[in-house]
């Protein structure tokens, strides 16, 4: 028995971007919009810029709305610019360094990325970006010091970089189904971009469901602000404490 | 001097606190404040002087009650309230790292100052409170004199008809306080309505028209200094204060 590699450079150097570039993409989102979210929310009340910003003449509304922007386009604009930086690092350097490691066509590993993902890339990385973005200001919300802030907030790259890691096999097909989970949807779909393959329906599905993820969870951080224990920093937990509380039966000891 | 700006009646505010229960911290605060103006509000440390201010520049909710800024009730329009009052207290801090000029700049913007005239505004902000040679300096680089300059500079510089000085010199040296005390009856003189709260008598008496002297939440009187002496009795704003606290206590 014989193995034979019948992948071309260009195809392997594709698979080789396609399982490390999604995984440092949302690392990257995630990272992007963490220190903004802490330094938006609990940053300003440790600096004691909070009332200040309070009493501008603004609805609460518009200073929330900044905020998310802020955070959500640091993320993308993190996560765009670690994925252009890894592209020309695959380019530059790896793909000399692995130029003799040939590919079943006889020719060297190429790390060629398709015109036809860059957009995909851009669009993935707004959607992470809006997503993680929303969450975390959710749980830094919570946070009255920056300190604080980051415990509250770290888990969540955790929870986002666990299935990227566990989904990083190969074989898994990008079925529709996959494509309503958020996060996992981003990463397979950036994959098969990079790969040169964009399937369209897989591609509406992750919209719609991360929009859908984007949409719940602005409308809770934007109850959650509204709240002025927490606007304030006098409420005294995190948010599953705060959870708790709002589902502890009525009568019950607050 | 008989427009009245500030309007307060039956304001309350009640929060949870988790080691003391359910705290009343003000309760049933009635006041008015005229147009050039100083009502000051002394009151011990938790007397309620802070959370009356916050409720009245719509940091805070009013539980009950309501508060009007020229007219706007600060539930129903807090955006107006907002525009219409510059909001000065110790937990209203700069934003670090842009300059005193970006400073100004900003806030004039923010609360609907006209944008032909924001330059020249700021400009005279930083000529009036004589912050020229720091005006391109970030805020994170000033001394505490300075950074207080630029706040009473940015809470003014979008020219509120009223002011609200929540305890503006504490931390502050003896000669930075007193330019304070100077800015703030000079912006009285310049027709401002202004709500300042302090727990040092010697700065109520010498700053305040009148005096509402408050604790434990509840107004116990509010008079002029000679009105405040007729109904007690008593000289010094010390004793008078006393007067109202210990007889609230026995009673």
């Amino acid at each position: 028995m014989r193995s034979n590699n019948l992948a071309t450079g260009r195809q392997m150097g594709q698979f080789l971007m396609g399982m490390m570039i999604p995984l440092f993409f949302v690392i990257m989102i995630a990272n992007g919009c963490l220190y903004p979210a802490i330094d938006s929310t609990a940053g300003e009340r440790e600096r004691n810029t909070w009332e200040t910003t309070s009493t501008l003449a603004t609805r609460r509304l518009n200073v929330v709305t900044a905020k998310y922007l802020y955070v959500a386009t640091m993320g993308t604009v993190a996560g765009a610019l670690n994925a252009a930086a890894m592209v020309v690092s695959f380019r530059s350097f790896l793909g000399p360094l692995f130029a003799r490691l040939g590919g079943g066509d006889g020719g060297g590993l190429a790390f060629e990325l398709p015109l036809g993902s860059l957009p995909v890339l851009f669009l993935t990385a707004v959607l992470l970006g809006a997503l993680i973005g929303a969450a975390m200001m959710i749980l830094a919300a919570f946070a009255r010091t920056f300190k604080e802030g980051q415990s509250m907030v770290t888990p969540i790259i955790l929870l986002v970089v666990f299935p990227v890691i566990v989904l990083n096999d190969p074989s898994m097909v990008f079925t529709p189904a996959l494509a309503g989970i958020p996060v996992v949807n981003v990463v397979l779909l950036l994959r098969q971009a990079i790969a040169g393959n964009v399937l369209w329906l897989q591609l509406g599905i992750t919209v719609l469901a991360n929009g859908a993820a984007i949409v719940a969870c602005l409308w809770i951080a934007s109850r959650v602000l509204r709240i002025e224990e927490i606007a304030t920093g006098s409420f005294e937990g995190n948010f599953f404490q705060f959870l708790r509380q709002q589902l502890r039966p009525a009568g019950g000891k607050p | 001097m008989s427009t009245v700006q500030v309007e307060v009646q039956g304001l309350s505010k009640n929060f949870f606190d988790q080691s003391r229960g359910e705290v009343h911290a003000v309760q049933q605060v009635d006041f008015e404040c005229r147009r050039g103006e100083i009502l000051g509000l002394l009151g011990a440390n938790g007397a309620g002087k802070t959370t009356t201010l916050r409720m009245i520049s719509t940091v805070l909710q009013p539980t009950s009650g309501t508060a009007r800024v020229l007219g706007h009730d600060v539930a129903s329009e807090p955006v107006e309230v907002r525009r219409n009052l510059g909001f000065y207290s110790a937990s209203t801090a700069l934003y670090p790292r842009l300059t005193a000029r970006e400073t100004l700049t900003l806030f004039a913007r923010v609360n609907k100052y006209p944008a032909e005239r924001t330059k020249s505004r700021v400009e005279e902000m930083i000529e009036r409170f004589g912050l020229s040679e720091y005006a391109g300096v970030r805020i994170e680089k000033l001394s505490s004199g300075m950074k207080q300059k630029v706040s009473i500079a940015r809470t003014v510089v979008h020219d509120p008809p009223v002011l609200i000085f929540d305890e503006p010199t504490v931390g502050l040296d003896v000669l930075n306080a007193l330019d304070l005390q100077q800015a703030i009856q000079e912006l009285r003189e310049d027709g401002k309505a202004i709500l300042f709260s302090t727990h040092i008598m010697s700065e109520a008496e010498r700053l305040c028209d009148r005096i509402a002297i408050i604790d434990k939440g509840r107004i116990r009187a509010c008079d002029d200094l000679e009105g405040l002496r007729a109904a007690t009795s008593q000289h010094y704003l010390e004793d008078i204060f006393v007067h109202y606290v210990t007889a609230n206590a026995d009673s």
